[in-house]
Formats: structure tokens, sequence, C-alpha cells
């Protein structure tokens, strides 16, 4: 803290106003501080490496003995691709809440735009996920398929959902890029000469140099970029629930599924972004840059999503529940009352209730634990909400036909699913730690820019925030 | 958004209190055309309630038409009011000052319009009351509230309560103003209104907080609205109408048209009531930036609704789909509403120059609501003209000249409302514009003064 | 003893702030002060008594008052009339829950704005002392205090460039 505070606090002046100003630091302070935090590579670091990395490895140990197994049985699959499911909803879908934010040119944002876009990588493991759980998809023919029996190669409709995944991973790797060239340009100016780390930023990098174009276009292609991601990213969700989801189950027609995807993954993703910020905060030093500002903040977005989530989940539920034709009436058994129901009411706590009952009290939401709490509450929620919406599907026996005539039954992972499960989970946050090395995890010259833009001055008798917003 | 003059507390009363005290010319014409039309309107429904329903268009099978789409076009145009006002509320943008009042009032008017149709149609309205209100203790005959047509009245007087309050809080301390300013017994009936309010800190900062939480409360029954108003097509199990995305869907087709309306009514108010001074370019950019996000979310939905009336591929499902994309008149009418509604406006929103011009922002929103009037057309007849198992074709509909007045008319009571209601309070919102220009900063960097503001 | 009521009319924000330093200063307590304006400035602009209130309350009442009318409707009619339609059940939760959230949101709402109303002390019987060039952008300081310091409070205004002074007894 400084500054102004300081200048009143030593004037003996009365403070009102200044309470909750976050910390002012110069331009350069935070340079120095990112940067000395990017190059350091601790014993706490190596350590939490080592663990996703066993994690991990024993996750593709378990996937290799089940690829050997074959890829006839749906049932076997149905865990992978609900991991899949899962992380396509929670990590990839982060990146849309810095785009969003951009948008709006929340100041708010500017330290936490970073560490959702390099959330979005997770899409490169997603990318190699498809591959498997193509395979393990029975034939089209004889059950609805979002290609529509498209006159092509048997193996071309699997090409559409490939490229899609593929378009969505290129988009991401782009935008965390983009947004991260000033900040390499920061490294390679400033990290020792001989370095590997100096040179793997100055290459990447690509000899930038802040011009007035150079910004202009980073402003310009950012917004693009963020536009067409989220565009994509409803995209996937929709081949992926499609597919994977909706197309196992004979005459399930909701159109109201892909949508639901994608406002969970809205809200796993902001949630996502909320434990990450608790990290970086309490285990990183980061705790200048994610204060209550931040939290408070990102509290009032996670609660809309989830107010909205529960609300789509409702107008489909509602549908079915009225319409009462046998298939839907299994449906329901299938997905919410049967079999499912703890995993479905246990999902409706976490992410729906629990969220409600601790956000709508405003000292909740202005706190740093409060919304982590939320946040994690809303993760193993929408963990155990994909596992529902993806496993069930997959265990059924019979994928075609006219009619859902079997409710099938709970389907408990074995250990090989467990490893699956956690291996791959324990891989995208592998894959986060290890890009955090690549870019610095906080957006300098975002975070610089704000301070250059917000300014504290005297109004009348009392302190107030002035912020500008440039266009 | 950002101040582009100072203007005194003094001035801006003056200036937009000007036709609260002096009564224009224009005025008096237009609200006299207006009230000639809505007299024509409301002779037209005593007309259809002495002689009944056989009036319309309505026949086997198809018993939904013109006054219901007309329904779902003003409930429609009633979200974007308070969604405007709420979200940009919550948000704290700053250019949500001179459109607040008016996109709220517009709500209220066009929900009570809204409310007039289905007390239409049910051809004789005087029965509604008992399926509606449990009152009939005598009979022991009581609503069926697992009706979604009880779910309808109830979510529609809840918004209409609920969103005149709204205006109402807000307006208070406006009255205090008029009520400061005017003679006689005007200074009477606002002095009332005002309820001697004087504008102390206690009083705004409740009036601030009145803003968020009435807003934060608002927000989801804005969404209830339209999704139940949508369930009474999506519970049924009418082939096309029985569809789980139809909630989401008519809201956020609800904010376009809404929002649409809300661009209308600012350009028109600019005009008329000479609010060049309060209402910019900036306001209007804003307003088309909001609408290729919200067009786009549309357009999502939408394309989730055919994809999946196609996904099962069964032939009840595909026929209609055919009638409505491939059968004239409905495919060409189909076509009118795409073009109108999505593929014009966003494409041309995308281009600066025309967010920022009054003239093609106008027609353009003029545009996306005959194509949204469309959509809901075609969404409530053609599945109502189902296929006869026996003679293998389509029922028609064609409306009445009686449904055609109808609807016209209720265009005329809307702009009615809201001419008198301009005419006895302020359409742009005393208080707020006085806060924005006060808390208008700008901030050095180098050589540019950045706009910004003030933020407790 | 009676109290007095004393308004100091400011033509600009600077004067009003520095009025109520001067009040204070001259001991008149932050409780016994008010400003009308005519418009909201920041919490504390004028280094005024921190406004308190419990609207928060209002809302949770009116919501569970409105819950419960719901439940009564719903319930009531549902056994008062047992009739099966569309194959739903007597008492079928789904259609509740909804009759059930817009009533509760109602009673929300309305008792929310009741609380606006009362917790801003409107509608208040008289106006008292008041001018009216407060809603043109004067700013108004009224002291409450007892007859004998009124000239003293009267003074403190004056000092600070009141452009007009009204009492009321």
């Amino acid at each position: 803290m400084h500054s102004k505070g300081h200048e009143a606090a030593h004037a003996g002046e009365h403070l009102h106003g200044l309470e909750d100003m976050p910390p002012i630091m110069t331009h350069e302070e935070v340079s120095r501080d990112v940067i000395g935090r990017f190059t350091a590579v601790s014993w706490r670091y190596m350590a939490v490496m080592g663990v996703l990395a066993l994690l991990f490895a024993i996750g593709l140990v378990a996937f290799v003995i089940r690829a050997v197994g074959g890829f006839d049985d749906t049932s076997d699959w149905g865990y992978f691709v609900a991991t899949m499911g899962f992380l396509t909803t929670a990590f990839v879908s982060a990146p849309i809440v810095s785009a969003g934010l951009r948008f709006t040119k929340a100041h708010w944002r500017r330290p936490l735009a970073r560490l959702a876009e390099i959330h979005g990588v997770t899409a490169l493991l997603v990318l190699l996920m498809v591959i498997p759980a193509l395979a393990a998809l029975p034939d089209p023919v004889g059950r609805a398929d979002i290609w529509f029996d498209f006159p092509s190669p048997d193996w071309f409709p699997h090409m559409w959902t490939m490229i899609a995944m593929a378009a969505l991973a290129l988009c991401t790797v782009a935008l965390l890029w983009m947004h991260a060239l000033p900040d390499l340009a920061n490294a390679r100016d400033h990290l020792p000469q001989g370095k590997v780390r100096r040179n793997v930023a100055s290459f990447l990098s690509m000899g930038v140099i802040g011009t007035v174009r150079f910004w202009r276009v980073l402003y310009r292609g950012g917004l693009l970029l963020g536009a067409l991601y989220i565009m994509m990213y409803m995209a996937v969700q929709t081949i992926l629930s499609a597919e994977w989801s909706l197309g196992m189950v004979p005459s399930w027609k909701d159109s109201m599924f892909p949508a639901y995807q994608v406002m969970k993954g809205l809200q796993a993703g902001t949630a996502v972004v909320v434990v990450t910020m608790f990290v970086l905060r309490t285990w990183g030093g980061y705790e200048k840059y994610f204060g209550i500002d931040q939290f408070w903040s990102i509290a009032k977005p996670l609660l809309a999503f989830s107010l909205l989530w529960f609300y789509m989940w409702f107008a489909s539920f509602i549908t079915f529940w009225y319409g009462r034709q046998p298939s839907e009436i299994n449906l329901i058994q299938m997905l919410f009352l049967g079999p499912w129901a703890v995993p479905f009411f246990s999902s409706m706590l976490l992410n729906f209730l629990f969220p409600l009952g601790m956000f709508i009290w405003n000292p909740i939401r202005k706190s740093i634990v409060g919304p982590t709490v939320v946040a994690a509450a809303v993760l193993l929620g929408a963990l155990i909400d994909q596992v529902r919406v993806y496993v069930a599907p997959m265990s059924l026996n019979n994928h075609f036909g006219h009619v859902l005539a079997e409710v099938p039954v709970f389907q408990w992972p074995n250990i090989l699913d467990i490893a699956i499960v956690v291996g791959f989970i324990s891989g995208a946050i592998l894959l986060f730690t290890l890009v955090a090395k690549l870019v610095p995890v906080v957006s300098i010259w975002e975070v610089g820019e704000g301070l250059r833009l917000v300014k504290v001055r005297k109004f009348h008798n009392r302190w107030v925030r002035v912020i500008a917003k440039s266009h | 958004m950002y101040y582009r003059r100072t203007v005194s507390d003094a001035q801006i009363n003056r200036e937009l209190l000007d036709v609260v005290f002096r009564t224009p010319v224009w005025w008096v014409v237009i609200v006299s055309i207006l009230g000639l039309l809505v007299a024509v309107f409301m002779s037209t429904f005593g007309l259809l309630m002495n002689q009944g329903l056989g009036l319309t268009g309505l026949n086997r099978p198809v018993f939904w038409g013109f006054l219901i789409t007309n329904f779902i076009f003003w409930v429609g145009i009633s979200h974007a009011g308070v969604m405007i006002s709420a979200i940009l509320r919550l948000s704290q943008a700053e250019w949500r000052r001179p459109m607040v009042r008016a996109a709220e009032t517009m709500t209220v008017f066009s929900l009570m319009t809204a409310l007039l149709m289905p007390v239409m149609h049910a051809g004789r309205p005087w029965r509604i009351f008992y399926w509606v209100f449990p009152y009939d203790f005598a009979r022991g005959i009581w609503p069926d509230v697992r009706s979604p047509l009880v779910w309808d009245p109830t979510a529609i007087i809840t918004y209409l309560t609920s969103s005149s309050l709204f205006v109402f809080t807000a307006l208070i301390p406006d009255f205090a103003v008029i009520r400061d300013r005017a003679t006689g017994w005007r200074k009477a009936i606002y002095g009332a209104l005002a309820m001697n309010w004087r504008g102390t800190p206690q009083q705004w900062k409740l009036q601030g907080i009145a803003g968020i939480l009435l807003s934060a409360l608002i927000l989801p029954v804005f969404v209830s609205v339209h999704s139940i108003v949508s369930w009474d097509f999506g519970v049924s199990l009418v082939p096309g109408w029985h569809v789980s995305v139809f909630a989401p869907y008519f809201v956020i087709g609800a904010v376009l048209s809404g929002v649409s309306a809300v661009l209308t009514l600012m350009i028109l108010m600019r005009f008329l009531f000479k609010l060049q001074n309060y209402i910019w370019e900036e306001h209007i950019d804003a307003l088309g930036r909001l609408l290729i996000v919200v067009a786009i979310g549309w357009h999502f939905l939408f394309w989730l609704d055919i994809v999946f009336a196609l996904w099962t591929a069964e032939s009840v499902e595909t026929t209609y789909w055919q009638l409505r994309l491939l059968t004239p008149p409905w495919s060409w009418l189909f076509l009118l509403f795409y073009v109108f509604s999505f593929v014009i406006p966003t494409s041309l929103w995308l281009f600066r120059k025309v967010r920022r011009s009054f003239v093609w922002m106008f027609w353009i929103s003029i545009l996306v609501n005959i194509g949204m009037f469309l959509e809901r057309l075609i969404i409530i007849v053609p599945p109502l003209m189902n296929k006869d198992a026996f003679t293998f074709q389509f029922g028609t509909y064609r409306p009445s000249i009686v449904e055609l007045i109808i609807v016209g008319g209720t265009f005329a009571l809307v702009a009615f409302l809201l001419l008198m209601f301009g005419k006895f309070f302020p359409l742009i919102p005393l208080w707020e514009e006085k806060e924005g220009q006060r808390l208008v900063e700008t901030v050095k960097v180098g050589n540019v003064e950045v706009p910004a503001m003030i933020k407790e | 003893m009676a109290n007095q009521r004393i308004l100091g009319l400011y033509p600009d924000p600077d004067k009003a702030a520095e009025a109520m330093n001067r009040l204070k200063h001259n001991g008149f307590p932050a409780e016994d002060l008010d400003i009308y304006t005519g418009s909201p400035f920041p919490e504390g602009t004028f280094g005024e008594h921190e406004p308190q209130h419990r609207l928060y309350v209002f809302p949770f009442a009116g919501a569970v008052i409105g819950f419960s009318l719901a439940m009564l409707v719903t319930i009531g009619t549902q056994i008062s009339y047992p009739l099966i339609t569309g194959g739903k059940p007597i008492l079928s939760i789904p259609p509740m829950t909804i009759i059930a959230y817009e009533f509760t949101m109602l009673g929300a709402i309305i008792a929310t704005v009741v609380g606006i109303l009362f917790e801003s002390r409107i509608p208040r019987r008289t106006l008292g002392v008041y001018d009216e060039r407060i809603t043109d952008g004067f700013i108004g300081i009224v002291v409450s205090c007892p007859a004998e310091r009124g000239r003293a409070a009267e003074q403190s205004l004056r000092a600070s460039g009141a452009v007009d002074i009204k009492t009321e007894a």
C-alpha cells in the first residue's frame, strides 16, 4: 500500500472510501515482482509437478490397459469420456472468462486474464483424448448422430469432430500466445543472458516491440480471437454432447442439452479461475494481484451462471416431465430419479443450492475464502454432473432403436476408471503448471495498463477511485 | 459513456422537464391521432366480445393465431426494458443513465398490452377469472395449478407488479423535482407522489440500493416470465412445440426484439423530445454492440431448435419443418424473418459507422421487430396446422381484418401510453443524469486525457 | 427542551463540505447534521454520519410470506379439487415450484419496495425546513440543535458561505 493511502493516513485524515482500495504499485514493481516469481523454481513447485506427473502416468497406464481391452464395449469408456467432458467443461472454458471480461473492459479482470487463458491449453489434451473416444463410439448408422448421415466415407464424420476440436485448441493457444507476447518480450529483455528460459522467451516473443501498431493489433486481435473462441466453444460442446451423450440414447431428443453444457462450462470455467487464483495467492505469493476486488467481482458471475445452469436444467426437465411419453419417463428415470439419483442430487446441491445459499450474502462474496469454497464445490459438482451425463448414456446396452426401452443401472467406477479420472485431471493441472513457467501467470502489461488508468483522488471529504476506460 | 458538456442541475431540470410544463403542438397532434386509433382498437375489441371469436380467422385445426402471436410479441418487447436497466444497473454501466426509465416504462406498457391479448382471445374474458384466481368458494371449483395456463397469469402479474414498482421507486426523487417547480394543483399532486422526499444521504443510499437490489430480484422474474410463456407451447405434445430449448430460446429472442425496441424508442425520444444533449451516438453504439452478442446467442439456440427437430428424423417433425422451411407462404415468411432479424442486422451492426448512425439504427431496429413478429407467427401457427390423417393436407389459417386491426391497434396503444407518460413524467431520470454529470473525470496518461468516472 | 432545525443553503459542494467540518469542529455531533441534495453524492462526500438501514430484512420476510401463500394456494386448490388431469399427480411438485417461485419473488419485491419507503422514512407528514433550490443543485445542511445553540449553528453555517439560512421551530 502506498501513495494516497499513506498520505491520508499520515495527515490523520478520515479515510472514508479508502478501505477497499487495492494496493497501488508501479508498473516497474509489478514487472520485477512477476518476472522474479516466474523465473524462480521452488522445491514446492517441483514436488507438485512430481506428484502430478506420477498421477498422470498412472492414468496413462490405466488408459493403455483399457485400450488393449478394445473399444467395442461403450460402457468401458464411460468414465474416460466423462473425464474428457469434465476437462472441456471446466478447464477449456476458462478462456471465455477472460475473453468475456475483456469485452466488458472490466479492470478487475487484468490480473486473472492470463491464468484463465493458460487453462485453455487443456484443449490440447482433450484433442488427444477425442481420438480414442471416437474409436469407442458405436456405428452411427441406425442411431441419431450430429452429422446426420452426411454422405461421406465412414471415417469422415469423425474427421469433422477432430477438426472442430483442433480448431478450438489452435484458437486457445493463439489467444494465450498473442496476449503473452508483451510479457514474453519483457522476459526476453530482463532475464539474464545465456539462460535457457531467456532463449525460449526470446524465441516465443518473435522480436516483438511495443509499437503503436502492435498494441492496436493486439487489442483488436484479442477481441476477435476471443469472440471466435466463444463461438467455437459452443460448437465443440454441441458436438461432444451430441456424439457421446445424446446420440447414445435412443429417442433422447433434447435441444437444450448442448446449451446446458455450455452453461455448465461457463460456471465451471469461472470456478476453475477462482480456485487457481486462491492457489496462486496462498502458495504462489501472488496475493498482491488476486485481492478482494477479484474474488468479490467474480463471485457475481459465478452466482449468475449457477442460477442459469439450474434454469436450463429445469427448463428441459419440465418439458419431459410434462410430456410424459413412455420414452420421456424412462429418460427422467435414467438421468435424474432412477439409479443416478444420488449423483444427480449431489450435483444439484453443489452446483446450485450451495452457491445460491452462500452467495446471496454479500460478506461471503466479499471474501477470499467464500468464493473459493463455493468454486471448489462447483467443480466437484461439475465432475459428478459430467459423470452422470456421459457414463449413464455410454453404459446402455443398446444404443440403437426408436425408444429408450430400459433404464441403465448405476455404473460404479472400477480401479481403472478412477485412475483415468484422477490421472487425466492431474494431467490438465500439470499442463497448467508447465505452461505457467513458459509464460508469466499474471499478465504484466495488462496490470500495468490498469495502474495507469485507475487513480485515487480526494473528492470533497472522502477518497474515490477514478477509473478511466480507453476506447 | 462520458459527458460531452457540463450541464448544471438546473439546466437538466429545465431541459428534461420541458414537456412536463409546456405542451408542445406535436404532442397534441400525435396523441390525438393515436387516441383515435386506440378508440378504433377498443371498439373492435368490443365488437369481438359482442360477436364472438367467429370474427377471427381461427378455425379447425388452428386455434391460436394472430392474437396469441401478438401476446408473445409484446411480452417479448416488455422483456428488454427491465433486462437492459437491471443488467446495466448491476454492472454499473455508465451508459445506462438516459435509457433506464424509458426502457422500464416500455416494459410496463407493453406488458399491459400483452395481457389484453389472451383476454380477447378467451372470447368470454369474464370467464378467465375462475380459472386463474382461487376465489370460487361457493361452488368448490378451483384453478388447476398444474396447467401452464395458470402459470402464465401468475408470472405476468408478478412481472407487471414488480416492474411498475421498479419504475415508481426510481421516480420518487423526480416527483420531488417537479413538486419544487410546479404550482397549484400540480404541486399538490406531485407533492403527494413525492411523499415529502428531501434527498438526505439515507434516502439516496436507499435509492442506490433499490436500483441494485430490485434489479437483482427482477432479473430472475424476467427470465421466468418468458420461459413460462414458452412452456404454454413447450410442455404440450404438439410436434414442433414440444422442444426443451424453447424457454431460453424465447427469452433471448425476447431480448433481441426488446432491446431493438428500446433502440427504436431512444431514437424516437431523441427526435421528438429534443434530447440531443442526453442521447448520443455512444449510447446507440453500446446498444448495437450488446445486440450483436444477443443475436449470436439467439442464433445458437435457434440453430439447436432446428438441428434437434431433425435429430431423430421422425416424420411428424420433418414434415412440419418442411412446411415451415420449404412450403410457401411459410417458406418466404421464414426467409423474411431470418433475413430481417438476423442476417441484415448482425452484419450491419458489425460496422461502427452503422452503429453510430441514428437513421440506420432506427430502421434496422424496426426490421428486427418485423422479423421477430414473423418468428412468433412461424413458431405458433404451422405446428397447429397438423396434417389430417385421412386428407393428407395441412389446415390453413388466415388472419381476419378484426385481428389485423387489433394487432395494429396495440402498437398505437403502447405509443399512446408512452407519450402520455412522457407528458407527465420525465422519460430520462433527472437524478441519474445529474449524478452522472458529477462523476465525470479524466485521467491524464502522457499527452491524452482519458475519460474516466469516479467510482465509490 | 424544544429542538430547532436550521437549514443552510450552499451552491457549491466544497463549501458544504467545509460547513460540515466547521459544524463538527464547533461541537455539533455528526448524528445531528443532515444533508439535502438534489442528486446522490458518493457516500461520505461531506463527511456525514454514515446512513444505517435494515433493508435486507425486508426481501427475506416478503419471500417467506410469498412462499407460504403459494403453498397455501397450490396445495389448497389441488386438495380441494383432486382431479387428475393429463396424468399429473395431485400435489405435483414441478408445477408447484413454478408458482411458488413467482409468489416468492413477488413477495420479496413488494416487501423490498415497502422497505425502501420505510427506511427512507417516507411518506412524511411535512416537508419541514426545506428550500426548492435544493433540487436545482444547491446543497442544504440541516442542523438539529437545542434552541439556545441555534445562534452558534447559524454562525457556523454562515461562516462557510451559506447563501441562505432558514429556521424551523
